[in-house]
């Protein structure tokens, strides 16, 4: 059971974004991806829903070729939990949430009681129920990413993955919205966490992929991985590593202003 | 579940009876909807140049579904002004269902018909038809249609090809490519009128809208491509409230989005085709309608669809009973009353920036 991307390559026009990228997400598993701006880590969620096709080399679903997949299909076993910002201010946080039962539902089934459970559990999960009425519009950045992050546990996928799911959120936002995916992974869900904040990721995740101008240039576990001679080379001289481990056995990052 | 109103985004305050959300009270809206729909229609046959007392209408309205009309006031009711108030109503539901589907798939409240020079390429196609194939009988009969839908279908794919930018369709570039591309099949219309003076004038007449031809004929000609429409983008209600989210995440919430909007598009530019042919350019109503429709109950498709369906025909009956009532006996071109209501709201919309 495993999300698999083998020889993955794709470019803008000339420009080369992902380069021969393999790695491989097993059940239960919680990856993080980090690396600066431009390495080509948003290009690569596109590329494991197919939202954009690999010039090269490909993706397999717990041994199926993505490409074999109906949009439906991929849904039930892929959900990503977007940047908050992107939901329409409109709807009732509710009728978001139930949007998660589609690839189940199909486009004319209308929602059955146990949908309504599911959506309701979902929302429990990530403590949104007592808001489940309220417009998107009028919640914070936190609230609207616990409502996304709702939307794709109702979608019972069977991998997620979270793309800057703790950008724009306060530190209390960013340990929870960290927890969900952890929970999930405890569920036996495969999680891909597209990250920025170095530290939370070495202290979250069982194993870091580090993507640098569209290469994988490390992959293993976050206190091998996360080393000052990486570091500087993935993102220039100003970072430092401490030689101390924090209480908890993780590496301790910091930038040097 | 129940909806809270919202100032901030613009809800109308409606009064609390009328707050509803989908999944419990959807059918509520409607109802009060088709009722108003039905009131109007009633009133629509019973006024004119010569006023039928509501009780003469249903004598009339019952002996005309038993197939025994008889005299001159049947007459003028069943063949005259029932015909005339259902092609209104088909007609109105057409536009606004077209209307509510460009403004699902652009995600843009502004796109409709009219502006996206739908209405334009149809009234090109059905004007060139109705002109130039008027002697063919065959033509005359099927052509109009097919044209109106052709012409309709390559103005909207020129206007989305003139706007796009990337894979964005800017709204200003969506305007303007629709209004440019709108007026070139505007005059193209008034080239073809010219070159056949003697049938100019009655084409002329349908073409600025108008139901007085009105007739079982045509209705029998366009509810079918409306019905079609109306089931299509009814059931494409939950796929338009996925595309809300952004072509992206739509896709991975499994929405095969490339087909999915090229179908609507079709599917929304048919139900211009048909009402254009039938009864010239009418602007404004699918702008208008699917428009205050989300203003009132929210930008859930599963209830929008429906109820502008409904309002888009009891809006352009009553437009109707105006443009035959306000300069009695004389008409006005019904796209003069939909522009004189829907150019202000236009503009209060494009003031207000888009909320929804």
């Amino acid at each position: 059971m495993s999300l698999r991307a083998e020889a993955l390559s794709f470019s803008y026009g000339e420009r080369p974004v992902l380069r021969e990228v393999a790695f491989v997400l097993e059940a239960g598993e919680l990856v993080g991806v980090v690396g600066p701006n431009g390495a080509g880590k948003s290009t690569l969620i596109d590329l494991l829903t197919r939202v954009r096709a690999p010039g090269s080399g490909r993706v397999s679903l717990d041994g199926v070729p993505l490409s074999k997949l109906s949009r439906l299909e991929l849904a039930r076993k892929i959900a990503v939990v977007p940047q908050a910002v992107s939901l329409p201010h409109a709807f009732s946080v509710g009728d978001i949430v139930m949007m998660g039962r589609t690839p189940h539902l199909g486009f004319l089934a209308p929602e059955s009681d146990e949908d309504r459970e599911i959506v309701g559990a979902a929302m429990r999960t990530t403590d949104v129920w007592e808001f489940r009425d309220r417009l998107v519009g009028n919640l914070s950045g936190g609230e609207r990413q616990r409502v996304a992050f709702a939307r794709a546990l109702a979608q019972q996928p069977r991998y997620l993955l979270l793309d800057e799911p703790t950008a724009h959120l306060d530190l209390r936002y960013q340990v929870e919205v960290l927890r969900y995916a952890r929970d999930a992974t405890r569920r036996g869900l495969g999680a891909l966490l597209v990250l920025h904040d170095l530290n939370l990721c070495a202290r979250v995740c069982d194993r870091v992929v580090v993507l640098s101008e569209g290469v994988v240039v490390a992959n293993g576990l976050p206190r091998t991985v996360v080393s000052e001679q990486l570091l500087k080379q993935v993102y220039g001289p100003d970072v430092r590593v401490l030689d101390a481990l924090d209480p908890d056995g993780h590496p301790i990052v910091l930038p040097t202003v | 579940m129940a909806r809270s109103g919202n100032k901030r985004l613009g809800r109308l305050p409606l009064p609390r009876l009328l707050q509803f959300g989908v999944a419990s009270g959807s059918l509520a809206p409607l109802l009060v909807s088709a009722t108003a729909l039905v009131l109007i229609s009633v009133l629509a046959v019973s006024v004119g140049s010569v006023k039928i007392p509501l009780t003469e209408v249903f004598a009339s309205l019952s002996r005309g579904l038993m197939g025994t009309t008889d005299g001159v006031q049947d007459t003028i009711v069943w063949q005259v002004r029932v015909p005339r108030v259902l092609l209104a109503a088909v007609v109105g539901s057409a536009l606004a269902l077209a209307g509510a589907g460009y403004q699902g798939v652009f995600r843009n409240p502004l796109a409709d018909p009219y502006l996206l020079g739908a209405s334009s390429g149809a009234a090109f196609g059905a004007a060139s038809i109705k002109v130039l194939g008027a002697s063919v009988p065959l033509l005359a009969r099927i052509g109009v249609p097919v044209s109106a839908f052709g012409c309709a279908l390559l103005a909207v794919v020129l206007v989305i090809a003139l706007a796009r930018q990337g894979p964005r369709v800017p709204l200003t570039n969506l305007i303007l490519a629709g209004a440019v591309l709108g007026s070139v099949f505007t005059a193209a219309t008034s080239f073809v009128m010219l070159s056949d003076p003697e049938r100019a004038t009655g084409v002329l007449s349908w073409l600025l809208g108008s139901f007085g031809t009105a007739s079982w004929t045509k209705l029998a000609a366009v509810t079918p491509f409306v019905g079609v429409a109306l089931v299509a983008i009814s059931t494409a209600s939950r796929a338009l409230n996925l595309l809300q989210l952004g072509e992206k995440q739509a896709a991975q919430l499994g929405l095969p989005v490339e087909a999915f909007k090229y179908g609507l598009i079709a599917v929304a530019t048919l139900a211009t085709a048909a009402a254009v042919s039938v009864a010239g350019i009418i602007g404004f109503v699918g702008l208008l309608v699917p428009h205050a429709v989300r203003l009132a109950f929210g930008p859930d498709h599963r209830l929008l669809v429906p109820l502008a369906a409904v309002l888009g025909a009891a809006f352009l009956v009553a437009a109707d009973l105006a443009a035959r009532t306000v300069i009695a006996p004389a008409e006005l071109p019904i796209g003069v009353i939909t522009a004189l209501i829907g150019g202000p709201f236009f503009l209060y919309l494009l003031r207000r920036g888009r909320a929804l």
